[in-house]
């Protein structure tokens, strides 16, 4: 079987794209022949990994008749996906749902175009004559579509063979829009490069030029206001005293439309906290080897997968996730979870407070979690996983 | 229909709104007496009959995208079963390829030719 990957590739600086690099290298011994679909760019993939690339832009003969299967990255970044979801209509293959709502992406793709026409098709795909009529009193009165009732899942669940996701949550949420979809629960690979022996926390500290017994907690990935960050740094600021030596690192871009500075300029944390913007990869996997405690909260979430919260595990960093959607799946003990709101704000304090004040602690904690993606994670296991479920798809058995 | 029951097709009597100060309410009754006696029983039935007319519309209208929609899920579920259908001839294909490889057989093998657009 010939398989055709239909995902945005580094240099996109994407998770998406990141994890979908990452997996080729896996899922490689498994098919004859691999191609990759890109919109536009070169891909920056190991040379002889893929038996071809090939632009969209250049026409849609990369499907052939049908010689490669389609497996689809899908998200919600509508310059990165915008193909993506073009071609999975077109071509039905396997769909990897990286998020559990695909909403901003279908506004992104129709109203902010102009084309009410498609939003109000999209949402009648969605829910028929009362995804309609919601369209258009959305339109009418110039309100947003509510998240929960349109995921917009129901085209990507009912025009793929198969659809991959990470977790029940979001499992369900494809389910409810499409009942006959066949879902296909994958772990999300660990990606982490290999290091020999356990993780060198001091060392880590010491090449990005911090002080190496300074204790570190640490949120990766893109700066929103859901990552809950601000409730974080208040948390943060409120322990402070306690831990006059720790530092809170934000290591990625802060989005446009957040206003991150705001939130630093009202708590004055100085020089507590540091936001890195844009790292290197290679940079990226430092600061989550020198971490001590990680924040990876999420609300509200609707199910989407996290990379940076699956690395800071195989780091063994304990991390505070939200008790919610698929971070809930995760096992207690590998992890520390908080509730949502409204108890969040303590909860947070109440966490950090004791992972910083107790090393034997967060050494359980993260230990558990290295272990927990070892066992679960390991990329090679995950791409036979993808590759017995594609080859179920299309031969129409169950393959989950 | 509309899931919250706004019949925002409907028309109906405007009432009579002057920008005028001090004299404007005085106007506004004039008007809405006169309406009352000389228009009220010549456009009210009007106005009825405007209304049964847009709720037939839309009636059809709804009927017309509920069958667009049907049909979008129904060329939805075309393409996946043609897309199946392409790849399983494939993989018969291959192995047929593979047995004849196997047993020295050359074939001009032409490809399974399908396209889902």
């Amino acid at each position: 079987m010939n398989l055709a990957c239909v995902s945005p590739q580094p240099p996109v600086r994407s998770g998406v794209a990141d994890y979908s690099a990452a997996l080729l290298p896996y899922l490689r011994p498994h098919f004859a022949r691999l191609t990759v679909v890109v919109d536009g760019y070169a891909p920056q993939l190991p040379p002889g990994l893929v038996d071809e690339v090939h632009d969209i832009r250049e026409g849609a003969d990369w499907w052939r008749g049908g010689e490669a299967v389609p497996l689809y990255h899908m998200g919600n970044h509508i310059q990165y996906h915008r193909y993506v979801y073009e071609a999975l209509r077109r071509f039905p293959g396997v769909t990897v749902l990286h998020d559990g709502t695909l909403l901003p992406f279908i506004h992104e793709r129709t109203l902010a175009e102009g084309q009410r026409a498609d939003f109000v098709r999209e949402a009648g795909f969605e829910r028929g004559a009362e995804g309609l009529a919601a369209a258009w009193t959305s339109l009418r009165r110039a309100e947003p579509l509510d998240l929960e009732a349109y995921p917009m899942l129901a085209r990507v669940a009912r025009a793929s063979l198969g659809v991959i996701v990470h977790n029940r949550y979001l499992r369900d949420r494809v389910l409810k829009t499409h009942t006959d979809a066949r879902v296909g629960i994958i772990p999300l690979a660990d990606l982490m490069p290999r290091q020999p022996g356990p993780v060198r926390r001091r060392e880590a500290k010491v090449s990005l030029g911090l002080d190496p017994d300074g204790l570190l907690v640490g949120a990766f990935g893109f700066v929103a206001a859901t990552k809950r960050l601000d409730t974080a740094l208040r948390a943060f600021a409120n322990i402070r005293a306690q831990f006059p030596q720790a530092i809170f690192l934000c290591v990625g871009e802060v989005v446009p439309e957040y206003d991150f500075q705001a939130v630093l300029d009202e708590l004055v944390l100085d020089d507590a906290v540091q936001v890195t913007g844009y790292v290197a990869m290679e940079q990226f996997v430092t600061y989550l080897r020198a971490v001590d405690v990680g924040v990876n909260l999420r609300f509200p979430t609707w199910g989407e997968s996290s990379g940076t919260l699956l690395r800071l595990m195989a780091c063994g960093v304990p991390t505070l996730v939200t008790d919610a959607g698929g971070f809930a799946e995760l096992p207690d003990e590998a992890v520390v979870k908080v509730p949502a709101e409204p108890d969040e704000a303590a909860a947070i304090e109440q966490s950090l407070r004791g992972l910083l004040d107790d090393v034997d602690k967060r050494a359980a904690i993260g230990e558990t979690a290295r272990t927990f993606v070892a066992d679960e994670c390991e990329p090679a296991k995950v791409a036979e996983q993808y590759s017995a479920f594609i080859r179920a798809a299309v031969e129409g058995g169950n393959g989950s | 229909m509309d899931a919250t029951a706004e019949e925002w097709w409907r028309i109906g009597e405007q009432p009579f709104r002057s920008s005028k100060r001090f004299v404007g309410p005085l106007i506004d009754w004039v008007r809405s007496l006169g309406f009352a006696l000389f228009s009220k029983w010549y456009l009210g039935p009007l106005i009825e009959q405007q209304n049964k007319v847009n709720r037939e519309l839309v009636a059809r209208l709804e009927a017309g995208q509920e069958i667009a929609v049907a049909l979008d899920h129904e060329l939805t579920d075309l393409r996946r079963q043609q897309a199946e259908v392409v790849y399983k001839l494939q993989e018969q294909q291959a192995r047929l390829r593979a047995r004849l490889d196997a047993l020295g057989v050359e074939v001009d093998a032409g490809s399974v030719q399908g396209d889902t657009s």
